[in-house]
């Protein structure tokens, strides 16, 4: 497995941000709807400009959720390999802000996810209903 | 335990803390639980990382999934720069440490310091890991 492999895999197994962000999927009224077969694809692209809109790579999504799931040192180990790319330098959590900072931001994106995931399938014609 | 209860009941421990040579031996005692758990991990010795943490932790499953992956894949340096023993009650004691994770070379690994509070839990008459919360991650190149 690649390293990034390992990331999105510990993200996964880490983040409930990274988890939801990657399995929400908003609700979709198909009543009456003539794009109703284009549901699937349009989830799909809309999940992806999402992802982009919301700032949400792999790495914030693992900043963003580090409160739990690992113990120890495999917690940072888990956070190197998923942060991958991020920025040098960069640093979240308490010297961003204070205690808990690091949980707020992943709430933070994935707020901003949903809000643009929805957005998404409206403008492609969907009844989004939650 | 949820991040939030971990940083209340932390900080309830470190308002009981005592003082005194009790306090000292502690503070000792979890310091080396804390430096077993990264001298193991950075030897890759699973059994030995899975020693220092309490086997009814809701992290202990997790961690050794990632452990048996973390291993295999990757080539990190562990190091702890830095234990602060916080405080405890009959069943808990917590303290705030700060551990550097180093990859090797073009691994693509993002080294980091991270910034957590650990609380420990006796089992078997034996402090080990029960949970951490990350405070905070300094990301520290390459």
């Amino acid at each position: 497995m690649t390293k990034k492999g390992i990331g999105l895999t510990l993200c996964l197994s880490l983040s409930s941000a990274c988890v939801s962000q990657t399995q929400w999927t908003p609700t979709v009224d198909t009543y009456g709807s003539s794009r109703a077969q284009f549901v699937t694809r349009d989830q799909q692209e809309c999940r992806e400009l999402a992802m982009q809109a919301s700032g949400s790579t792999a790495g914030q999504t693992a900043q963003g959720a580090i409160g739990g799931g690992l113990l120890g040192a495999a917690a940072g180990a888990a956070i190197g390999a998923a942060a991958g790319s991020a920025g040098r330098g960069a640093a979240i959590g308490a010297a961003a802000g204070g205690i808990g900072g690091g949980a707020v931001r992943g709430t933070q994106s994935n707020a901003a996810f949903q809000r643009a995931f929805n957005q998404c399938m409206r403008n492609r014609g969907h009844t989004v209903l939650s | 335990m949820t991040g939030r209860m971990v940083l209340q009941l932390a900080l309830l421990l470190a308002l009981a803390m005592p003082a005194g040579a009790a306090h000292d031996e502690l503070a000792a005692t979890l310091r080396g639980v804390a430096e077993e758990n990264t001298r193991a991990y950075d030897a890759e010795d699973t059994d030995a990382v899975l020693r220092t943490m309490h086997t009814r932790s809701p992290e202990y499953d997790p961690t050794r999934a990632a452990l048996a992956e973390q291993f295999r894949d990757s080539d990190l340096t562990v190091t702890l720069i830095d234990f602060k023993y916080m405080g405890h009650d009959d069943e808990f004691a917590a303290a705030r440490v700060r551990m550097q994770v180093v990859g090797s070379p073009g691994s693509g690994f993002q080294d980091n310091v991270t910034d957590s509070i650990l609380l420990f839990h006796r089992e078997g008459g034996v402090w080990k890991l029960w949970s951490d919360d990350v405070l905070g991650v300094q990301f520290t190149g390459p």
